[in-house]
C-alpha cells in the first residue's frame, strides 16, 4: 500500500516554503527546469543514439493521483500552522490545485538513458541520490554536466504542490533485468498533524520511504515500458507560454548537444520537436522569436545562432589547445565582419558563459584584433576529460559561471587557477595570431576607391543587397539547370517521369546501345519514349520481384531493359521472368500501345530493392 | 551519388517533375556570397515544402534537408545537410570554383514505416516501408558560378604611411605623387590602421576624423595652386577630378568643409545612423 510519509520533526525545526534548492531556481523556473531536467539526461546517455527527452502536459482527473487526499490533508495542516503571507498565499495556491478535479502533471520522460539506476535502497545509487539525496550528485560519470545534485531541485520549481515523482526502468546489474521503481517527494512546510510534529519533506512510496517496485502498485501514467526516466511534477505550474519558454531554454542552451545528435527534445506533446534536422527553423522561428523578445533572452538567442554558425562553418579555424598536466580543449575561431569578439565556453555540447570574470578575465577586450567569435570547449575524446571534469568543479549550481574557490583545498585550487589562466593566455594567443590587425607601414585606403574610381562615383559598387563593398564579396542567384528531356527527345531510350498528359511523346531515332550492359546493338533503332515510370518492390523479403508502370508514347514491339541506378552509374538487371511477353538475354520483349498505361510484374535473377532506371528501343521487324 | 530525374524509386518521390505525389511541392532557392579575396563561398538555401508528411518528418528529426553538391574544378563531391526551412553553409576557402552543381535533396534519416503521404499516387499501394538514407524529395539541381566576373580593378588613389618624420598625433598630406598620402607617426598610424579594421562605428569615425580633413587639405592645395592642372601628371587628379564634376563641386566657389563631406557622402550621417542603431 503507497502512501504519504512526512519526516518526524522531534527539533521542532521551523521550516519554511523558501528551501534553498528550490529558490536557485525559482526566478526562471521553466527555463531552469528544462535545462536542469535536460542536462540530467544528457548525462545519462547509453550512447547508442541520441537521448530523447519529451516535456508532455498531462491533465488527471483527481482520482487519478493515489495520493490527493493524503497530501491535501497535509497542506491543511499546515495552513494551521504559523505562517507568512508569502507562504500563506502559497499553500492556498496548493489546496486550490490538489481540490480541484484536474491536476496538472508535467511529466518529463526520456529514452536512450540509463534511467536511475537502482538498487533503490542503495545510498550510493542514482536512484537514491536523485530522490533522497540533497547536495549529492546523482551522476556516475565524472565529465557530466551536473555539478552538486541541485539540479533535480529545478522540477519542483515549476510545481504549486512542491511535489514530484520519479520514475524509472533500469537494468539491474546483479541480474542483468529490466527493474522498476518509482518514488515521489515533497517539501510543504513543518507542520503538525493530530498532535503529532511533521517536518517539511514528506515521500510517497512503500512504508518506510522506501520506493515502489512493483508496477502494479502505482497508476499507469507513472509506469515506464522503456529503459529510461520519468519525472512528474505535481500539481504543474501552467504559464500561457511555458512550451515556448522550455523550448527557448533548451534550444539556446543544447544547440551543440541537438546539432551533434547527441540529444533531442519534444516539448507540449511535439508541438517544438528539436533535432538536428529542426534546429535551425526553431532557431529563427517567430513563435520563439516573439517570447524571447517578452522574456528578454532575445540575446541568448541570436548567441545561439552566431555559436552554431561559428561551429558550423568551414571557414572556422579549429585550434587544439593542450594544457600540460590537464589535457586538451579545442578553439572554435571565426573571424569576420559584424561579429562580436567574444569567447563563449561550452562543456558537454551544453552553453555555460562568455567569461572567467571569477579568474580576473571577463574577455570582453581584445585590443589589436579583428571582428572574431570563439567557442571553447573540452576536446572531444579522452584528452577532453579531464579539462571537463575541472570545468565542472569550478561551475557554479546556475551552470553560467566558473568560480575558483569552489576548489576548497588550497593547493589544488592554486593548480586550478594556473590552469585556467594558462588555458586563457593561450585562447589570446590564438586569438591575437588569427585575426590580428594588419601591421604594414603602408595601406591603400580602399574604403574611399568606390567614391574616387575612374569613371565615377556610383558606377559598379553597390552589391545586389545594397551593400557596398563589391571588392569584397559578390552575391548571385543559382541558375535552375534545364530539366531533362523525356526519353523519346534525348534519344537514350529512358524513362521520364511526369510530363504532363497532354505533352506530345516524341520518339527519335537512336544507334547503337539499348541497354546498360555495354552490349552493341548493330544499326539504328528507335527509342521508345515512356512516361510517369514508377515501380514498386512486390516482396522486399524476397527483392528480386518488382512491379513496374509505365505510359509509351508509341505503338511498337519493345524491347525493355531495366538498370540498377548506382552511386555513380548505372548497372544492368538481368530478368528472368515477366507476367507478359518474353525475357530474352535478360530483357524484356513486349508490345506496347501509345498512351496506354503499362504493369508489367518482372523477376530479376539477383535481389534489388533500389531506385531503377527504365529503357525501351524497338524491335526490329 | 547519382540524382537523376530518370530515377524510379520503389516508394513515392516529391519532385516537380514526378507524379508520385500529388498536390504538393518542393522547391527551393539557392543564392550564394563569393568572398573574392580568399574564394570562400556561402551558399544559402530558402526551401518552400507543402507536403505535410515529409514537412512531419523533418520536424521529428527522422528526414534531413541538405544538398548534394558537386564542383568539378575542385572535385568536391558532398551531400551536405542545411537549415530547414532556411539555412546557409560556409564552405572552406577554395572548396568550390568555377560551377558548382547543387541538388537539393530530402533524405530519411531514421527508417521510416508505413510511408503513405498524402496524394500518393494510386500505384504505389497502401504503404511502404523507408530504409535510412532514401529519397523522399527532389528538386532540379541548380547551378552557381564561383568564379568571379572581371571586375575592372578599383585602385584607391588615397593611401595612409607610417613616417617617422612627422610630428607625433599628426597627419599631413602629400599630393605630389600618384596617390594622395596621408603621412603620419607610427602609434598613430596604427591606430588608424586599427579603427579601420575593427568595425563599422570605428571605420566611420575614421571617415569623419582623417578623410574629411584629408579631402578638405586636397581641394585646398587645388585652390592655392590655381586649379586641377598643377597636378596633371599625377594619376589621383583624374579620379578626383571627376567626383568633383558629378557632384558639382566648382572648383572656384570651394566651401572646403561643406564640399569635403560631400564628396565623401556626408560620413556623418553614416556615424548618426551607426549611434542610432547602437542606442536602439
Amino acid at each position: 500500500m503507497t502512501e504519504i510519509e512526512f519526516l518526524f520533526n522531534q527539533a521542532n525545526k521551523v521550516e519554511g516554503l523558501a528551501f534553498a534548492g528550490f529558490e536557485t531556481f525559482r526566478g526562471s523556473p521553466y527555463k531552469s527546469c528544462a535545462r536542469e531536467t535536460g542536462q540530467n539526461s544528457r548525462d545519462a546517455s547509453i550512447g547508442k543514439g541520441p537521448v530523447k527527452v519529451s516535456f508532455n502536459l498531462l491533465k488527471l482527473e483527481r482520482a487519478d493521483i493515489p495520493f490527493a487526499d493524503r497530501l491535501q490533508h497535509a497542506i491543511e495542516c499546515c495552513l494551521q500552522s504559523p505562517h507568512d503571507e508569502k507562504t500563506r498565499q502559497h499553500l492556498e495556491r496548493a489546496h486550490e490545485q490538489i481540490t480541484s478535479p484536474v491536476i496538472k502533471v508535467l511529466e518529463i520522460s526520456d529514452t536512450n538513458t540509463t534511467g536511475l539506476t537502482g538498487p533503490t535502497d542503495d545510498p550510493g545509487s542514482v536512484f537514491a541520490a536523485l530522490v533522497k539525496g540533497d547536495g549529492v550528485t546523482n551522476k556516475s560519470d565524472p565529465t557530466s554536466a551536473g555539478s552538486y545534485g541541485i539540479g533535480k531541485n529545478a522540477a519542483y520549481a515549476v510545481s504549486d504542490l512542491q511535489t514530484v515523482i520519479y520514475s524509472t526502468r533500469y537494468i539491474d546489474k546483479a541480474s542483468g533485468h529490466a527493474k522498476f521503481a518509482a518514488q515521489g517527494r515533497l517539501r510543504l512546510i513543518s507542520h503538525v498533524d493530530g498532535g503529532q510534529k511533521f517536518s517539511a519533506e514528506g515521500y510517497w512510496g512503500n512504508a518506510g520511504f522506501n520506493a515502489i517496485e512493483d508496477e502494479e502498485e502505482v497508476p499507469t501514467w507513472v509506469t515506464r515500458a522503456d529503459v529510461g526516466a520519468s519525472i512528474f511534477s505535481v500539481g504543474f505550474r501552467e504559464h500561457d507560454d511555458w512550451i515556448e519558454r522550455m523550448a527557448l531554454s533548451l534550444a539556446t542552451n543544447f544547440f551543440l548537444a541537438i546539432d551533434r545528435k547527441e540529444i533531442e527534445f519534444s516539448v507540449g506533446d511535439g508541438q517544438f520537436k528539436l533535432n538536428r534536422s529542426s534546429l535551425d527553423g526553431i532557431l529563427h522561428s517567430a513563435e520563439l522569436e516573439a517570447i524571447a523578445s517578452d522574456i528578454d533572452q532575445v540575446s541568448d538567442l541570436e548567441r545561439a545562432r552566431r555559436l552554431l554558425e561559428c561551429i558550423r562553418s568551414e571557414v572556422t579555424g579549429r585550434h587544439d589547445i593542450c594544457i600540460p598536466g590537464l589535457g586538451n580543449f579545442t578553439l572554435h575561431l571565426l573571424v569576420g565582419e559584424g561579429l562580436p569578439r567574444e569567447v563563449h565556453i561550452l562543456r558537454n555540447g551544453i552553453y555555460i558563459t562568455d567569461n572567467f570574470v571569477k579568474f580576473g578575465q571577463p574577455m570582453k577586450s581584445f585590443p589589436g584584433t579583428r571582428e572574431f567569435i570563439a567557442v571553447l570547449e573540452p576536446a572531444q575524446g579522452p584528452s577532453g576529460e579531464a579539462p571537463s571534469r575541472l570545468l565542472k568543479r569550478l561551475e557554479n549550481p546556475a551552470h553560467d559561471e566558473f568560480e575558483p574557490e569552489r576548489i576548497v583545498d588550497p593547493r589544488e585550487l592554486q593548480t586550478a587557477r594556473s590552469k585556467i589562466k594558462a588555458l586563457i593566455t593561450e585562447v589570446r594567443r590564438i586569438i591575437r595570431s588569427v585575426a590580428k590587425i594588419d601591421d604594414m607601414d603602408h595601406s591603400q585606403l580602399e574604403e574611399l576607391s568606390h567614391l574616387f574610381a575612374q569613371g565615377g562615383a556610383d558606377e559598379n559598387y553597390q552589391g545586389d543587397d545594397g551593400e557596398r563593398d563589391p571588392e569584397r564579396f559578390r552575391y548571385g542567384d543559382a541558375r535552375r539547370n534545364g530539366r531533362s528531356e523525356p526519353s523519346g527527345v534525348s534519344g537514350e531510350g529512358r524513362g521520364s517521369r511526369g510530363r504532363g498528359p497532354e505533352t506530345p511523346i516524341r520518339p527519335r531515332t537512336r544507334t547503337g546501345s539499348a541497354g546498360r550492359n555495354n552490349e552493341r546493338t548493330a544499326g539504328t533503332r528507335h527509342a521508345i519514349p515512356l512516361e510517369a515510370v514508377r515501380s514498386i518492390v512486390s516482396d522486399p523479403i524476397n527483392g528480386r520481384e518488382r512491379v513496374i508502370f509505365f505510359t509509351p508514347g508509341a505503338d511498337d514491339d519493345i524491347e525493355l531493359s531495366i538498370a540498377a541506378a548506382g552511386l555513380s552509374g548505372d548497372v544492368a538487371l538481368k530478368i528472368v521472368h515477366s507476367d507478359i511477353g518474353t525475357v530474352v538475354n535478360g530483357r524484356l520483349r513486349t508490345s506496347v500501345r501509345t498512351r496506354q498505361r503499362a504493369s508489367i510484374k518482372v523477376t530479376f535473377d539477383e535481389p534489388f530493392v533500389g531506385p531503377i532506371e527504365l529503357a525501351a528501343v524497338e524491335v526490329k521487324k | 551519388m547519382k540524382f537523376s530525374e530518370e530515377t524510379s524509386y520503389p516508394h513515392p518521390v516529391l519532385a516537380p517533375w514526378s507524379t508520385d505525389i500529388s498536390g504538393a511541392s518542393f522547391s527551393t532557392t539557392i543564392t550564394f556570397r563569393e568572398e573574392s579575396e580568399s574564394k570562400q563561398v556561402s551558399v544559402h538555401c530558402a526551401t518552400v515544402l507543402d507536403q505535410v508528411e515529409i514537412l512531419e518528418l523533418i520536424r521529428s528529426g527522422s528526414a534531413t534537408f541538405g544538398c548534394f553538391i558537386k564542383c568539378l574544378d575542385t572535385g568536391f563531391r558532398r551531400l551536405q545537410t542545411f537549415g530547414f526551412p532556411e539555412g546557409t553553409h560556409h564552405f572552406a576557402p577554395g572548396a568550390l570554383l568555377g560551377r558548382v552543381s547543387i541538388r537539393p535533396v530530402i533524405w530519411a534519416a531514421d527508417c521510416i514505416t508505413n510511408y503513405h503521404p498524402k496524394g500518393v499516387h494510386a500505384e504505389f499501394g497502401s504503404s511502404t516501408d523507408i530504409a535510412v538514407g532514401q529519397i523522399l524529395a527532389l528538386d532540379e539541381e541548380q547551378t552557381i558560378e564561383v568564379t568571379r566576373p572581371p571586375i575592372a580593378p578599383i585602385e584607391s588613389i588615397f593611401e595612409i604611411v607610417s613616417s617617422d618624420e612627422v610630428t607625433k598625433s599628426s597627419f599631413e598630406v602629400d599630393t605630389g605623387a600618384d596617390r594622395i598620402t596621408v603621412r603620419m607617426d607610427k602609434d598613430t598610424y596604427k591606430l588608424v590602421q586599427a579603427l579601420r579594421q575593427t568595425n563599422d562605428v570605428s571605420r566611420t569615425v575614421v571617415m569623419n576624423s582623417l578623410y574629411v580633413p584629408v579631402v578638405m587639405e586636397v581641394l585646398d592645395q587645388v585652390i592655392k595652386g590655381g586649379g586641377f592642372e598643377q597636378f596633371e601628371q599625377y594619376r589621383w587628379l583624374y579620379p578626383f577630378r571627376d567626383r568633383c564634376q558629378l557632384l558639382d563641386v566648382d572648383i572656384e566657389k570651394l566651401n572646403l568643409l561643406s564640399d569635403a563631406q560631400r564628396l565623401l557622402e556626408q560620413p556623418f550621417e553614416s556615424l548618426h545612423q551607426l549611434v542610432d542603431d547602437e542606442v536602439a
